[in-house]
């Protein structure tokens, strides 16, 4: 009676505990979901509306008489890891940014960082980045990088990149105007 | 994971001797977001440049990193329209292989495994330098999915062995392989692949998760066989807190008494007891730990913790009859959902009951957010998160596009002035007046130029240097002065000496003048170069000043209207779906406390048959020796 009953009970505890979730079938399917195209609908209204948002900002913030764009990329990055970048325009600091892990792993993937962008006159600028970080030999490192260039009437676009010299066994930093 | 993006899903912008055009920093920057997951954004920046006709001479890789993102969004249909739309012609064979891969992801989420294997069969990264065949993480995973999908284990093991250890996709699909093998009946390769699964050292904390469960999974089969002790050296290699801390303890706890070693299962199920959290293995220990005390013929103690299981059973069903009520009252869900929310709800004003303590006070907050987490709710909760996230933004876009207003009033406001300006000061005119007369310089110049030197005071005076004007000038006079002097007929030699004198003057201006005639003629067309240049320019400035008025009276006025109207629009979308989700969140709330009512009320009738039968027996313990005492 004693044993019956005891296994009777531990039987039905078990009956009642929940298969371990490693014993669920592996499904790639996402659960059905209720009215899933009114999602996707609304998300590509709103991605459009903020599409025509960005570009409103941008005409009515920075018109191409004025905006300048600054940019950074990375290529390798072998000889240098990247902890900072600050940008000075006609020697006012106009940015600076700090990058985290995911940050420097997606410029040395090939991402491209918009780094600033904002108004100047027509007329001649010189713009100025001082990179910060780890350079050959795990030592701090810090190198600037200098461009002088013509605002006219379209926008200007500058591009920061840092590269490894394979031959120098140095990173490089350069600053140019795009075409 | 590098080779994956540059040779798959997109282009690599490898290293370049000048800076590149703006197609290509706006591609990168789309690639920027996207590795960073944010997918959202890189759509944005991807629809932004196309917009801006910033797609430069390979507009495809546009088009597929559009379909992309918008997959990673869960924009299915909007990814297989941009992915339709691609022209096959424009593709390279690169650009094949990419819409394979994302037409195989798409094919994969379906289900439809014939139609995925049929675009994997497209991709062949080739093979690296040291000619080892080179493999994309994601591929090798879809592949070995669909050979799982055919029932084939052995090539799902070879796409599988392609992978890293450190690829999250060799965890899910090891874990996807065992429980594939252990359903078709092959256990011991079911535990070989859950045994790969839990040596994985992983980075993620889904991936762990995976591990976790995949060691899970090898206790339990290592118990199904009776293999006590490698069962209880797997459940104690399982972090002592996580998500299978519960269900590990309680694994133990049965093992422990499958060995009868019930002193062991007390103090386990005692542990989880004490931890207080309900879950299902909470309510095991509930029923096990008594059981354990029957086994130690303890039965007055077992007969003790029954009844006090039955009390928290007897209490969780009356909380639970509770929660049933308020899950239909619309304004609680809502206010449980706030708790998830990522900001505050959208309309601003938080419900009273938003509070996550005063959740707690009925069930617990970890039952609500455990069924909150349940498969069947997450997606819904997931999508109303977004929503919820979506609804935020448009409640304080009014405010942001109502500032954007004002700018553009104020430079409208600019241009109008400029204009005003320009029509009061009579600048164009001006303008005009200086363009002929630079024409009219010109053409002298060009007459200059193509002249041969004649010693004439006008001629010398076009190329004359400031200091030479006023001395031509003088000696033009005085050389009128003579001839005048001349017809008084008064002193003729002296007369023939000034002339002389004057003549010898003005060749030697002349001959200075001569002389420098070609380097003159070129300086003056540098000069009159650079004024057309300059008066260019000011053309330029005029004309943008004239149409600065017209073109945000015609486009950004306009737009701003038009947007107003679409964000009220989407606004009522995003409400309509948001309170979908939120109806179809409150019946499975509803559907989770039935289930868990209807475990509860199991659980209570299990404790009642024990106290029944300990009872019982205590009773009949009780009666010879109540027999023997009469």
């Amino acid at each position: 009676m004693r044993k019956s009953g005891l296994i009777w009970c531990l039987a039905a505890l078990w009956a009642l505990v929940p298969m371990p979730a490693a014993a669920a079938a592996a499904t790639t399917e996402p659960a059905a979901r209720p009215a899933a195209d009114d999602l996707e609908e609304v998300k590509q209204a709103l991605v459009a509306l903020r599409r025509d948002l960005v570009i409103l900002e941008e005409e009515l913030l920075f018109p191409a008489s004025s905006q300048v764009a600054v940019f950074l990329s990375m290529d390798v990055g072998e000889f240098f890891q990247l902890d900072a970048v600050t940008v000075e325009l006609n020697g006012r600091q106009v940015s600076h940014h700090l990058y985290t892990e995911r940050q420097v792993d997606a410029l040395m993937r090939g991402g491209v960082q918009k780094l600033y962008l904002g108004n100047v006159k027509e007329g001649s600028h010189r713009l100025t980045a001082f990179f910060t970080g780890r350079g050959p030999h795990d030592r701090d490192y810090r190198r600037a990088a200098t461009v002088e260039f013509e605002k006219t009437f379209e926008p200007a676009f500058i591009e920061l990149a840092i590269r490894d010299s394979e031959s120098k066994y140095q990173p490089e930093f350069t600053a140019a105007v795009s075409p | 994971m590098k080779q994956f993006l540059c040779e798959l899903l997109f282009s690599c912008l490898l290293a370049a001797p000048a800076a590149r055009g703006i197609d290509e920093l706006s591609y990168g920057t789309a690639l920027y977001a996207y590795h960073q997951q944010d997918y959202a954004q890189g759509l944005l920046e991807v629809l932004v440049a196309e917009r801006q006709q910033r797609l430069g001479d390979d507009p495809v890789r546009f088009e597929l990193a559009k379909g992309s993102f918008a997959f990673q969004e869960g924009m299915y249909r909007y990814a297989a329209d941009t992915f339709a739309a691609v022209d096959p012609a424009e593709l390279t064979d690169l650009d094949r292989m990419r819409l394979a891969f994302h037409l195989a992801r798409e094919h994969h989420r379906r289900g439809d495994w014939p139609a995925m294997e049929q675009q994997l069969a497209v991709i062949d990264l080739g093979a690296n330098w040291r000619g080892r065949s080179r493999h994309h993480p994601e591929v090798s995973f879809l592949r070995a999915e669909g050979a799982l999908a055919r029932g084939d284990f052995a090539a799902a093991e070879a796409s599988l062995a392609e992978l890293d250890g450190a690829d999250d996709e060799l965890a899910y699909g090891l874990f996807n392989l065992g429980v594939a093998q252990r359903a078709s009946g092959d256990l011991a390769a079911a535990e070989d692949a859950f045994r790969r699964l839990g040596a994985l050292r992983v980075r993620t904390p889904a991936a762990w998760d995976l591990v976790q469960r995949g060691r899970l999974a090898l206790a339990v089969l290592s118990r199904e066989r009776g293999e006590v002790v490698t069962a209880e050296a797997l459940l104690a290699s399982l972090p002592g807190e996580g998500r299978y801390r519960d269900l590990a303890l309680a694994s133990y706890g049965r093992l422990a008494m499958a060995r009868d070693d019930h002193a062991l299962a007390g103090r386990i199920w005692l542990t989880l007891i004490q931890r207080g959290t309900w879950s299902a293995s909470h309510a095991e220990a509930h029923l096990g730990l008594p059981a354990s005390l029957e086994r130690m013929d303890a039965e007055a103690q077992a007969l003790d913790r029954y009844r006090r299981a039955e009390a928290v059973f007897a209490g969780r069903l009356e909380a639970l009859d509770v929660a049933a009520g308020r899950a239909r009252d619309p304004q609680w869900v809502r206010a449980l959902l706030a708790v998830a929310a990522p900001a505050q709800p959208a309309d601003g004003a938080a419900p009273a009951d938003a509070d996550p303590l005063s959740l707690d006070a009925g069930l617990g907050l970890d039952t609500w957010l455990e069924w909150l987490a349940s498969e069947s709710v997450h997606g819904l909760l997931t999508e109303w998160r977004e929503l919820d996230g979506m609804a935020t933004w448009l409640h304080t876009l009014p405010d942001h596009l109502g500032a954007l207003e004002q700018v553009a009033a104020e430079r409208h406001r600019r241009s109008a002035a400029a204009r005003e300006m320009l029509a009061a000061e009579a600048l164009t005119e001006r303008r005009d007046a200086i363009r002929a007369q630079t024409v009219r310089l010109a053409a002298d110049l060009a007459a200059i130029g193509q002249s041969a030197a004649h010693r004439d005071p006008d001629w010398m005076r076009r190329l004359a240097t400031p200091e030479e004007l006023p001395l031509i000038d003088r000696l033009d006079a005085m050389a009128a002065a003579v001839s005048a002097a001349a017809a008084s007929a008064a002193g003729a030699a002296e007369r023939a000496r000034l002339q002389g004198r004057i003549d010898r003057l003005q060749g030697l201006v002349f001959w200075q003048v001569a002389d420098e005639q070609a380097a003159r003629v070129r300086a003056l067309r540098k000069r009159l170069a650079d004024a057309e240049a300059l008066l260019a320019e000011a053309d330029a400035r005029i004309e943008r000043l004239a149409e600065a008025e017209g073109r945000f009276a015609a486009g950004v006025v306009a737009d701003f209207r038009a947007l107003n109207g679409r964000a009220t629009a989407v606004s009522r979308q995003v409400a309509a779906a948001r309170a979908g989700r939120e109806r179809a969140l409150a019946e499975a709330l509803e559907r989770g406390v039935e289930q868990d009512r209807e475990r509860t009320r199991q659980y209570l009738l299990a404790t009642r048959v024990a106290i029944a039968r300990t009872t019982d027996r205590l009773a009949a313990a009780a009666a010879p020796a109540s027999a023997g005492d009469s």
